[in-house]
């Protein structure tokens, strides 16, 4: 388990997470440096957009569309959606004064986290297993040796798939955050 | 069923804490101070979905008055001779300029004033609205603000033309700058202009060799013939070549006794190129006339 699943692929994928939110934070700071801040207001609208046309994949899942490959549509939709995510990163900022717009922050950021999982860290991680199974059974392991070998990483995964399962859940909040946000905005301007 | 059923009530819920306390849910920030009192009465100022009207604004604030009588009463505070500034906007768009939710520092709630919704007539005149600094190098340049300051800020883009200063005042650097605390500066004469340009400080066109010309031989470090660093003074002493017998021996061989100060013949390295007084010379050769008269006598 030490040298397995969390070494191999939480850590990178930590790493990766991190960077996207630094990425944020580099792009907010050039927006602030160069003066040019009123950019971050229209990032809200291109990524509100971008979002909402990656859900093409959501659409075509519950087969309400005909056209794309749902493998198309799934890389659009993790394109779009982490795009999107940057912008509204750095849309909002850090000098949010009100409850709603941080809570819409924060349901962001736990989506795009739980959108990795799924993408990179379950996907890989049962790569990974199975290998590691394979290997395993090949040394000559009895079944019940090998579950006992491989018990941590088994609850890890395990783990990570209820991580996933709350995606669209989170995604629902983060709508109707955004919604009330962008009625709020409609409403006050 | 269930699922949908808890997302409903969750939503709900969410909503209700939104419309109960739209303040802490929504609002940007405070207030600026003077407009606390209208804190939690969002439509005092906003109208739905049409932005805020300049009217809710100039129904308190009457434009043709702002700068006269500007505080919460309406009392008059100052009988300004300069423009009446909000009056002779192009673009009398409040919000263009105040937002007042950033807050409850008042600075803070204006946005950056943009000096396009001047009219033409007016951006020019700057000292109607800024004062002229009063400083050595303000009193000196003429009136023509633009010549070196821009609207986007008063100090960065600043390209300032030694043309402008007067031509009585051109050649008093010092009332601008100050002369550099160091042991060169000191010893130099107040003429900046014979090492400096007016375009930049650096690089400066000093010229060692007018004092001595530093040949092959001649380039050591500073220390070496400076002293602990003091520029005032040298001795050419400081390296094996010129000890003081040997130089008082070969000065003594030539009838020259005074070779304190080598740099007002030596201002080089070269031996042949010696550049003794007329006066000296006369001296000497005089000296040496009255010598070969007094062995002749003998």
């Amino acid at each position: 388990m030490k040298n397995g699943i969390i070494l191999k692929d939480v850590i990178p994928f930590i790493l990766w997470f991190s960077t996207m939110i630094f990425s944020a934070i580099i792009l907010d700071f050039v927006l602030h440096y160069f003066n040019i801040v009123f950019i971050g207001r229209h990032l809200g609208y291109l990524g509100t957009f971008t979002i909402l046309i990656s859900f093409l994949y959501s659409l075509k899942k519950r087969k309400l569309i005909r056209s794309g490959t749902p493998k198309g549509l799934l890389d659009f939709h993790e394109y779009l959606a982490l795009s999107g995510s940057i912008m509204i990163l750095v849309h909002a900022g850090i000098h949010i004064h009100s409850i709603l717009p941080w809570m819409a922050v924060l349901v962001l950021i736990i989506n795009v986290a739980s959108g990795l999982v799924g993408k990179y860290i379950l996907q890989q991680s049962n790569r990974t297993m199975k290998n590691k199974k394979a290997k395993l059974r090949e040394s000559g392991l009895s079944d019940e040796e090998i579950s006992k070998k491989i018990f941590w990483d088994e609850v890890a995964i395990d783990n990570m798939k209820k991580w996933r399962k709350i995606h669209l859940p989170i995604t629902y909040f983060l709508g109707l955050f955004s919604l009330i946000h962008i009625i709020s905005i409609l409403l006050f301007n | 069923m269930e699922r949908k059923y808890i997302y409903t009530i969750i939503t709900i819920i969410i909503i209700g804490i939104v419309l109960v306390f739209p303040h802490k849910m929504v609002s940007p920030g405070n207030l600026y101070q003077s407009h606390s009192d209208l804190n939690k009465d969002c439509f005092s100022c906003h109208k739905a979905f049409s932005g805020i009207p300049n009217e809710n604004c100039i129904s308190c604030h009457k434009v043709s008055e702002i700068g006269l009588k500007t505080n919460k009463n309406g009392d008059s505070i100052s009988i300004n001779s300069n423009i009446l500034f909000h009056k002779n906007l192009k673009n009398q768009d409040c919000i263009s300029c105040h937002s007042d939710h950033n807050g409850l520092n008042p600075k803070l709630s204006l946005k950056k004033f943009d000096h396009i919704f001047l009219s033409e007539s007016n951006r020019n005149q700057c000292v109607s609205c800024h004062s002229q600094p009063k400083n050595k190098l303000h009193n000196q340049v003429s009136n023509s603000c633009v010549s070196c300051h821009s609207t986007t800020s008063w100090t960065s883009a600043i390209s300032f033309n030694h043309d402008l200063i007067k031509d009585t005042s051109k050649n008093n650097c010092i009332a601008c700058h100050q002369i550099p605390k160091d042991n060169f500066h000191g010893i130099s004469t107040n003429n900046c202009a014979s090492c400096h340009e007016l375009n930049k400080w650096k690089p400066s066109t000093f010229n060692h060799d007018n004092s001595f010309i530093l040949d092959e031989n001649h380039k050591t470090d500073c220390k070496t013939c400076h002293v602990n660093n003091n520029l005032k003074t040298y001795t050419c002493y400081g390296c094996h070549e010129h000890s003081i017998n040997n130089i008082r021996g070969e000065h003594i061989e030539e009838g020259i006794y005074n070779f304190d100060n080598c740099v007002s013949c030596h201002r080089s390295g070269n031996e042949h190129d010696i550049r003794m007084n007329e006066n000296a010379v006369r001296k000497y050769i005089s000296k040496e006339l009255k010598n070969n008269r007094e062995d002749d006598d003998d």
